[in-house]
């Protein structure tokens, strides 16, 4: 399988934090959404893959290449957009690009011309009199203008209103009609992936809780929903997390098929959403 | 590389502008008696450090390396290019300076000015590396905010060390010692001082270079 | 062609895409050989993932209703109309044996058993 990302036991211990031994790839061609709560490890992971980070031990390839020892080859590659601007907000949209694009071989200022136009931004407009969401685009126009195959995106929709987050899918979208490339999106917002995502990473407390297809996730997980007697000491012990009311419990499970068989028809079980997913597991684990 | 060093120059086109203004009340304030000789020299050193601080200045406040190496550079390139940078303030001081002394003197405004000269350019490039070579390895080791608190402590020692050095030699050396070092440096041959104070910086400079690459190395953002 | 999509349906995405297609070949809205939109192009208008259109044209192509040629896309396939057709026959014919089983159980004649049956077909109309 041609994977454009592989991460490998993956560590970076900060003493007060340490992300533990993460796994996970994405193949060409799909959309990989990483979700987690805010604080999980999300950033210092994409920073670890950007090389901003030193990892203290694992393995991360981009197109099959070592992010460290090929680092210009890969970043060369890799189109990246954060949660927040650290451009020179003194300069204007145009300053600021004239900076960034001797950087890439592969630069294509008629690419960008068009998404400047397409994000209605004003090139000499200064970066500090942009609104947040404009800043964005603007990120989102540079990491787009050279032929980058890996589309890094550090919570681009934070902060935003929904149609703008609609755009940026739209965006991606588009990208994705190229099967050659690959799109690496952190979010807490997972709304925007139930409609986008091929692929799911979560994290959580700097630990991996899953990953896979969406399709796969969507099998194997569900909300079982039932009355309070069904919940005993063993029965408990199936759900990653409950949630229980004076009128009966609501829970997550990672294994549908079995809940169905030990429960038979005296639950209901639903398809989850990502947020149920990431809620249960996070409260279960609050719990625990 | 270069890259990068036209990037610390167009984030603060606004300092040459501000350079030019300095280079006047420069000429007007110390083309005197007393600092006629050193005039050229504290005027590009000073327009090179406000230059080296006024770019570290906007990659700290937008935490801008975060950009910056996520783009496909080595770190070894934005190390490197900040001391290539510093050179280049050098030049633009020199040039900012030399012009404003020559449209000085052929304007005929009466001030006790010369033309620059090469001594001029040696002497400054030398400070300005001796300051860089001490700067650069603090500010890639403790950020922006306290280097800028040893900018200022290696400014006044540098005001105050060369007279603090005579009369220390004063103080603890008797007559004999002091005359025969004297009498020994006055023996070298012209070009020898300026070479040697060159030979020490660019050692010192290297070895500078050296710590700030390894001390960037493993730096997380 | 229309793909209408719920995501409110418990049915899987892939599923409702998988049945709608296969409808419309059988209802012969897409003829055998014709071509159908890409994976990509679909997942966009649709505004899902590639990777449930993916597992919906794979679903299809198991069951022998599309082919996929590398690099050009995924077709009709020229297998007979009437084959698959054939096949929901038996699967109507497989549920009305069951009605009738549990009409001979009830005790409900024929006659009735027809009636009910019209009145049904009409009403679906």
């Amino acid at each position: 399988m041609d994977n454009i990302l592989e991460i490998r036991n993956l560590r970076k211990d900060f003493g007060e934090f340490t992300l533990k031994d993460i796994s996970f790839s994405l193949e060409r061609g799909y959309v990989m959404g990483f979700i987690g709560p805010n604080g999980a490890g999300k950033s210092t992971t994409i920073k670890l893959i950007m090389n901003l980070i030193r990892r203290d031990a694992g393995e991360i390839k981009v197109f099959g290449l070592d992010n460290r020892k090929y680092e210009l080859k890969v970043k060369e590659r890799i189109g990246f957009v954060y949660d927040e601007s650290h451009y020179y907000e003194e300069l204007t949209i145009n300053e600021m690009k004239r900076i960034i694009a001797p950087f890439y071989r592969q630069w294509d200022d008629n690419m960008f011309n068009r998404y400047i136009r397409e994000f209605g931004l004003q090139p000499d407009k200064k970066i500090k009199n942009l609104s947040k969401g404009m800043k964005m685009k603007f990120s989102l126009a540079a990491a787009l203008s050279h032929n980058a195959d890996l589309i890094i995106m550090d919570e681009p929709t934070s902060g935003l209103d929904p149609v703008f987050r609609n755009e940026i899918l739209d965006i991606m979208r588009d990208l994705l009609q190229d099967e050659n490339k690959g799109v690496l999106f952190s979010t807490h917002i997972t709304t925007d992936l139930d409609k986008v995502a091929d692929y799911i990473t979560f994290i959580h407390n700097g630990e991996l809780v899953l990953t896979g297809s969406k399709e796969s996730i969507n099998e194997k997980y569900g909300i079982v929903k039932g009355s309070q007697e069904l919940l005993d000491g063993d029965t408990r012990k199936e759900f990653l997390g409950i949630r229980e009311t004076g009128f009966g419990f609501e829970a997550l499970t990672g294994n549908v098929d079995r809940v169905r068989k030990l429960f038979a028809d005296s639950v209901i079980i639903e398809r989850p959403s990502l947020e149920d997913i990431m809620l249960y597991t996070v409260r279960g684990s609050a719990n625990a | 590389m270069l890259n990068l060093v036209r990037k610390d120059i167009l984030i603060q086109k606004k300092s040459f502008l501000i350079a030019l203004v300095y280079s006047v009340f420069l000429f007007a304030i110390f083309s005197n008696e007393v600092f006629r000789e050193a005039v050229y020299i504290m005027g590009t050193v000073a327009i090179a450090y406000i230059m080296v601080v006024t770019s570290n200045a906007y990659d700290d406040k937008y935490k801008s390396e975060i950009i910056i190496n996520s783009l496909p550079v080595k770190r070894q390139a934005v190390v490197l290019s900040k001391y290539l940078a510093a050179a280049v303030y050098v030049v633009a001081g020199l040039v900012i300076v030399g012009a404003m002394g020559a449209v000085i003197i052929i304007s005929g405004i009466p001030l006790p000015v010369r033309y620059i000269n090469l001594n001029d350019a040696v002497f400054a490039f030398s400070a300005v590396a001796l300051l860089a070579s001490l700067y650069y390895p603090v500010y890639f080791r403790f950020g922006y905010a306290l280097s800028r608190m040893l900018n200022l402590i290696l400014f006044l020692v540098l005001f105050f060390a060369p007279g603090a050095l005579v009369s220390y030699i004063r103080q603890n050396m008797d007559y004999g010692t002091a005359h025969q070092l004297a009498v020994r440096l006055q023996d070298l041959p012209a070009w020898a001082p300026g070479t040697l104070v060159l030979a020490a910086v660019i050692l010192l400079t290297a070895v500078s270079a050296l710590v700030s690459l390894k001390i960037y190395e493993s730096k997380d953002f | 062609m229309n793909i209408i999509i719920s995501n409110r349906s418990p049915e899987p995405i892939y599923e409702q895409i998988t049945k709608q297609i296969k409808d419309s070949i059988i209802r012969g809205e897409l003829s055998p050989g014709e071509a159908l939109p890409s994976i990509r192009n679909l997942a966009k208008q649709l505004q899902i993932s590639v990777i449930t259109t993916k597992r919906a044209y794979e679903e299809l192509e198991k069951d022998g209703f599309i082919e996929t040629v590398g690099g050009k896309g995924s077709f009709v396939s020229g297998q007979n109309k009437e084959l698959l057709k054939e096949k929901r026959l038996k699967a109507v014919e497989e549920k009305l044996a069951e009605a009738v089983m549990e009409s001979k159980v009830l005790d409900i004649s024929l006659g009735e058993l027809q009636e009910m049956l019209q009145l049904l077909y009409e009403e679906g109309k």
